[in-house]
């Protein structure tokens, strides 16, 4: 891989005694989509949420395209920039309550990036129409059924422009039939070129559209590489168990 | 019972309104502006400022609003002249309006009430609205103003109605440091014919009249706020 845009270096992360994250090392290529795996409490969510330095991080680097950070000693500007590389669609959506679809998605532009209303506007309806929800612009979230406010908070993420879009189990709050509809839509972003890092259960999806598979346990990634690899010949013991119980619980050899 | 007295005790008592809906209203715009913050204090748990905070609002709810109008009437009577003599003003207690006195008791009260209400706002709103803002590229300050703080004032509305309701009925305790409010008014004013049955009427109706229609400006408000979340 050549043009690394996202490079992080043994991150640390405890919550109180308890270590969380043990020296995470993670390079994104420009364009690549990444799917982490992990059992549930493995820490894929502090992960990501210390790449968009909503978590204090105990050690590590993190470099964005130019932008180089010491984790645990970075200062509150310096944080708000490295901050303003990535943006995060959130598992329970967490659309803002007090705005419309509209203003959900101008927000960050508006007010986080200084971007002139009307250009920010433009923004916003572009990628409300990428994810097909221009037509419901002037709504309330609370109108909106879990797949339609998944979808804005995607083109509230798209909007932003990010260096690396993280996506944190973005289909598990959804009912089971609209999980395939936004699945659809990630990777026809991830086709288009955007990076992106998801956390993510949907094996099938993670095959499919992923370029890389991380595989993650009790804080450590085990194993990570091709999803052909991974999953048609994981090279750990704790990725087989990991990979064999999902082929037990969902529909197997879909991807074999 | 006298209509006829109680007629003029009406008027007597009418009189009053303004100055009783004045002794309400400042103490809670003054209770707004320093609740507010004391909640963030506490909500956030800034070292010191919090514990601190929590001491003083447990310990004025838990003093009668009466005592503590005493106190400081005990207190500016016997320590006013003398502050305002060594900061060289013209001023003195004497000619002190007693209804700042009254406004300064009610104001406290209203602060430790207010805080307590939106200390639960605060907790109403979810956790992922302070993580969604951040993600946008918010600043810590940009979300409490544009986020977090529009959803927790509407929250407060029904229960900062009641906080404004019960400081217009404490108004009522103005009297004890001689001032007027729709209560003494009509009261006074029957002083001379002992129809005290019918001033305490006038009264009541009055007050309750104040309080249905502090009830529905709030009502209002809440509307206000309810349409633009969902329309
Ligand atoms: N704010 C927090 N305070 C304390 N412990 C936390 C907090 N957030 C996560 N944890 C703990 O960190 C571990 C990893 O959590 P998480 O990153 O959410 O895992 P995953 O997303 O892989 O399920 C879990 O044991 C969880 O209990
Ligand atoms: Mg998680």
């Amino acid at each position: 891989m050549s043009d690394i845009i996202l490079e992080l270096r043994g991150l640390e992360k405890s919550f109180g005694k308890r270590s969380v994250l043990k020296g995470v090392d993670l390079r994104i290529a420009k364009g690549e989509t990444v799917a982490l795996l992990g059992p549930s409490g493995s820490g894929k969510t502090t992960l990501l949420r210390c790449l968009n330095l909503l978590e204090h991080a105990d050690g590590g680097t993190l470099r964005i395209e130019s932008q180089s950070l010491e984790l645990h000693r970075a200062g509150k500007k310096e944080s708000l920039q490295m901050c303003r590389r990535t943006a995060m669609v959130f598992q329970h959506y967490d659309l803002f309550l007090n705005k419309t679809v509209l203003q959900n998605v101008t927000e960050g532009l508006v007010i986080g990036r200084k971007i002139p209303a009307k250009e920010a506007a433009q923004t916003a309806m572009d990628a409300l129409e990428k994810v097909g929800m221009a037509d419901r612009a002037n709504s309330r979230p609370q109108q909106l059924s879990g797949g339609q406010q998944q979808r804005v908070g995607i083109a509230r993420a798209l909007a932003l422009n990010p260096a690396v879009l993280l996506l944190d189990e973005p289909t598990s709050s959804l009912d089971p039939e609209r999980v395939q509809e936004i699945l659809d839509l990630i990777a026809v972003l991830a086709k288009s070129g955007a990076t992106m890092l998801i956390v993510t259960h949907e094996m099938a999806f993670a095959y499919e559209a992923s370029d890389r598979v991380i595989f993650m346990d009790e804080g450590e990634i085990v194993e990570q590489g091709p999803p052909r690899e991974v999953f048609g010949n994981p090279q750990q013991e704790r990725t087989k168990q990991f990979i064999t119980r999902f082929l037990n619980n969902k529909s197997p050899g879909y991807f074999i | 019972m006298d209509l006829s007295y109680l007629w003029s005790a009406l008027q007597a008592g009418a009189g009053k309104i303004l100055p009783t809906v004045v002794l309400a209203l400042v103490p809670f715009g003054i209770g707004v502006l320093l609740g507010l913050p004391a909640a963030l204090g506490r909500y956030f748990r800034v070292p010191v400022l919090k514990q601190t905070l929590d001491v003083l609002v447990s310990l004025i709810k838990g003093i009668p609003v009466l005592l503590m109008l005493m106190a400081f009437y005990v207190i500016s009577s016997q320590s006013f002249d003398s502050v305002m003599q060594s900061l060289g003003l013209p001023f003195s207690f004497r000619g002190l309006p007693k209804g700042l006195i009254a406004g300064a008791a009610l104001a406290v009260y209203a602060a430790a009430a207010l805080s307590e209400v939106f200390r639960g706002a605060l907790a109403s709103v979810p956790k992922g609205q302070y993580d969604a803002a951040y993600a946008c590229g918010l600043s810590k300050s940009q979300a409490m103003r544009r986020i977090i703080l529009p959803q927790v004032l509407p929250v407060s509305l029904p229960m900062g109605c009641n906080i404004m309701i019960a400081l217009i009925k404490s108004a009522a305790l103005g009297s004890l440091v001689s001032f007027i409010d729709v209560m003494n008014a009509a009261v006074n004013s029957m002083a001379a014919s002992y129809r005290f049955l019918e001033a305490y009427i006038a009264a009541a109706l009055i007050y309750w009249g104040i309080c249905v229609i502090t009830e529905q400006l709030f009502k209002l408000l809440e509307h206000h706020f309810a349409r633009r979340r969902t329309a």
